[in-house]
């Protein structure tokens, strides 16, 4: 009777855990091997928390409230050279925990370099309304002039010259000239191969430093740039930055 | 019932829980899009250049029309659950709001531009006079958010939608079962606006000679021809492009037209052309509904055009225009009028 009770149990957190996967709408070849994104969100170094305060590098304090960014265009390189695609969009929201999990089905068990977008490529930005992540309820797009937010960060700070001390950040814009997309490169060598065992599922641990908007290839302080909504120059400094955002933590195999 | 029974029953019932929770968010698209119901044959006019408007993704069907055509119409949709589209848009002035320089949204607030009218838009690409919008589908999900329109959230729009059973019924019929999502909305509402094709006036009949201009009109057209038709191509009457006419900014709007999407200076003032079809029925006119008869328009090109940096070339130094020139021209614009158009009980309210 016992074992009965804990058979279901089992079965029951089973397809739960098979629904959650998913979440995520699956491209590229649905093969027998799957990888696990995780993204962990940071403040330089420290897990980033939203509510919490915290510094600037330039030591201005902010609260965060808001912190999402779409992963998609998902490439990864075998070791023998193929290059795999994963044609899924996923809007990684630090308000949702399960959304900071990618979980892709791939098709070989050895890769060595995984490359992806931040934000939504030029395509999905001129086909009309969208579903799943890119659904526009999902507040991550301009109506009055059609548009994803590739990302998003919000918080408020003592020295934002807004009259509610807001800090809002709508990183977009598609356009030439205008594109807030940035391409994502990771080499896994060495111990960081990924190399798939029988059955089991890769994970690639990233991290992400929301400190990284604010000083890296541009220095952006929120005193004077305490609001970024629209597709342009800022925009694109702000691009810039995040394009640094991500940094491998390690691979692990399973 | 033993106590196993009842122990598998109960799984059974926490199973079919724990499955709904943790699949509910997760319908894929399938290929095709699941489309069902009576097909409606969308039919270009002959001579008219192809729709800019995709239908492979979104056929037309009696179903999705019917629901398109029950969503522009209903008021519950806004903030104030009065406030339709169908509010700014009616459909006797062609689709614009009769009379009316601005717009009123929710909580007594204003547009600040004036409404435009609703045709032909399967041979439109960008939408708004700034162009701003790039897709029929997702041009409704600007007027439903914005605060001094219907003033309400997509969320709040579909969740309305979700709880109305007629509603349910309706994106069943044209979509294959009850799921209610933005891009079904949005393409039910395009399939409404699509249909609405304008092309039955009296210029109409002339070109497919079914009927024949009078003096007024004949030597109007040949004007219109000679002066206008750069910009109102026919046979839409527009070409779909955004010019600086020679106005002056409207200090109380401080709207910059094109310029305001493109963050480019040689935008500025830049406002999509309008179509003339029906303008007898649309005024006022121009983008902040400064001119209020077509006499006032015709007195702008002929003598107070700015020729500022941004000016159009066709219109920087005027166009010669005599009072006599004027009357012609609008003899012609009136053949524009398609009164089969303002009356199709097709494009009423539901009943």
């Amino acid at each position: 009777m016992k074992k009965i009770i804990i058979a279901l149990g089992l079965l029951a957190v089973l397809v739960y855990l098979g629904c959650q996967k998913e979440i995520l709408p699956l491209g590229g070849d649905n093969g027998k091997y799957s990888l696990r994104l995780n993204f962990s969100n940071t403040v330089s170094g420290a897990p980033l928390l939203l509510g919490n305060t915290y510094q600037t590098p330039f030591s201005e304090e902010y609260t965060l409230k808001t912190f999402k960014y779409y992963i998609s265009n998902i490439r990864l390189r075998t070791t023998s050279g193929a290059i795999e695609t994963v044609t899924g969009y996923y809007l990684i929201n630090e308000e949702e925990p399960l959304s900071k999990i990618i979980v892709i089905p791939v098709s070989s068990n050895r890769y060595n370099q995984i490359a992806f977008l931040l934000g939504v490529d030029s395509t999905r930005n001129v086909s009309g309304t969208q579903t799943g992540a890119l659904d526009p309820a999902n507040g991550m797009f301009w109506t009055w002039n059609s548009g994803y937010i590739m990302a998003k960060l919000e918080a408020t700070s003592p020295v934002s010259t807004e009259t509610t001390n807001k800090v809002e950040y709508h990183i977009g814009g598609f356009k030439t000239g205008q594109n807030s997309t940035r391409q994502i490169n990771f080499t896994l060598t060495g111990e960081n191969e990924i190399a798939i065992k029988n059955n089991g599922s890769s994970q690639i641990n990233f991290t992400a430093d929301a400190n990284t908007w604010f000083k890296a290839a541009n220095d952006l302080k929120i005193v004077t740039e305490p609001v970024c909504v629209m597709p342009g120059a800022l925009a694109m400094k702000f691009a810039d930055n995040y394009a640094t955002m991500f940094k491998l933590t390690n691979v692990a195999n399973n | 019932m033993t106590r196993l029974h009842t122990i598998l029953l109960l799984f059974v019932v926490c199973l079919g829980l724990v499955t709904f929770e943790a699949c509910k968010k997760n319908d894929v698209q399938l290929p095709g899009n699941g489309q069902v119901g009576t097909p409606l044959a969308f039919t270009i006019p002959a001579g008219w250049p192809a729709t800019a408007y995709n239908f492979d993704s979104n056929k037309i069907t009696k179903q999705g029309f019917e629901l398109g055509r029950k969503l522009f119409y209903d008021g519950n949709l806004a903030k104030d659950g009065f406030t339709s589209c169908a509010s700014c848009h009616q459909q006797f002035a062609a689709f614009v709001t009769f009379d009316h320089d601005f717009s009123h949204g929710v909580n007594n607030t204003f547009t600040t531009r004036n409404a435009t009218g609703l045709q032909n838009l399967a041979w439109t690409k960008n939408f708004m006079y700034d162009g701003g919008i790039n897709h029929l589908d997702l041009q409704p999900l600007a007027p439903l958010t914005a605060p001094n329109e219907m003033g309400e959230t997509i969320t709040g729009v579909l969740q309305k939608l979700q709880a109305d059973g007629k509603y349910r019924q309706m994106f069943t019929a044209a979509f294959g079962n009850d799921q209610i999502t933005t891009q079904r909305m949005t393409r039910a509402l395009s399939q409404f606006i699509l249909m609405m094709i304008n092309n039955n006036s009296k210029y109409d009949r002339v070109m497919r000679n079914e009927a024949s201009f009078n003096l007024a009109e004949s030597l109007g057209y040949k004007i219109f021809k000679s002066k206008c038709t750069n910009c109102h191509t026919e046979p839409l009457f527009t070409d779909n492009t955004f010019r600086n006419t020679g106005i002056s900014i409207n200090m109380n709007i401080k709207d910059v037209g094109r310029m305001k999407v493109t963050n480019n200076p040689l935008d500025s003032l830049k406002f999509k052309v309008p179509s003339l079809r029906n303008v007898e029925v649309t005024a006022p006119y121009g983008h902040d509904g400064r001119f209020n008869n077509l006499d006032i328009v015709m007195e702008h090109y002929r003598s107070r055009v700015i020729n500022g940096p941004t000016t159009d070339p066709l219109v920087k130094n005027g166009i010669s225009l005599s009072n006599f020139e004027i009357g012609q021209i609008k003899a012609f614009l009136y053949t524009l009028t398609d009164s089969t158009y303002l009356t199709d009980k097709r494009f009423s309210a539901p009943q």
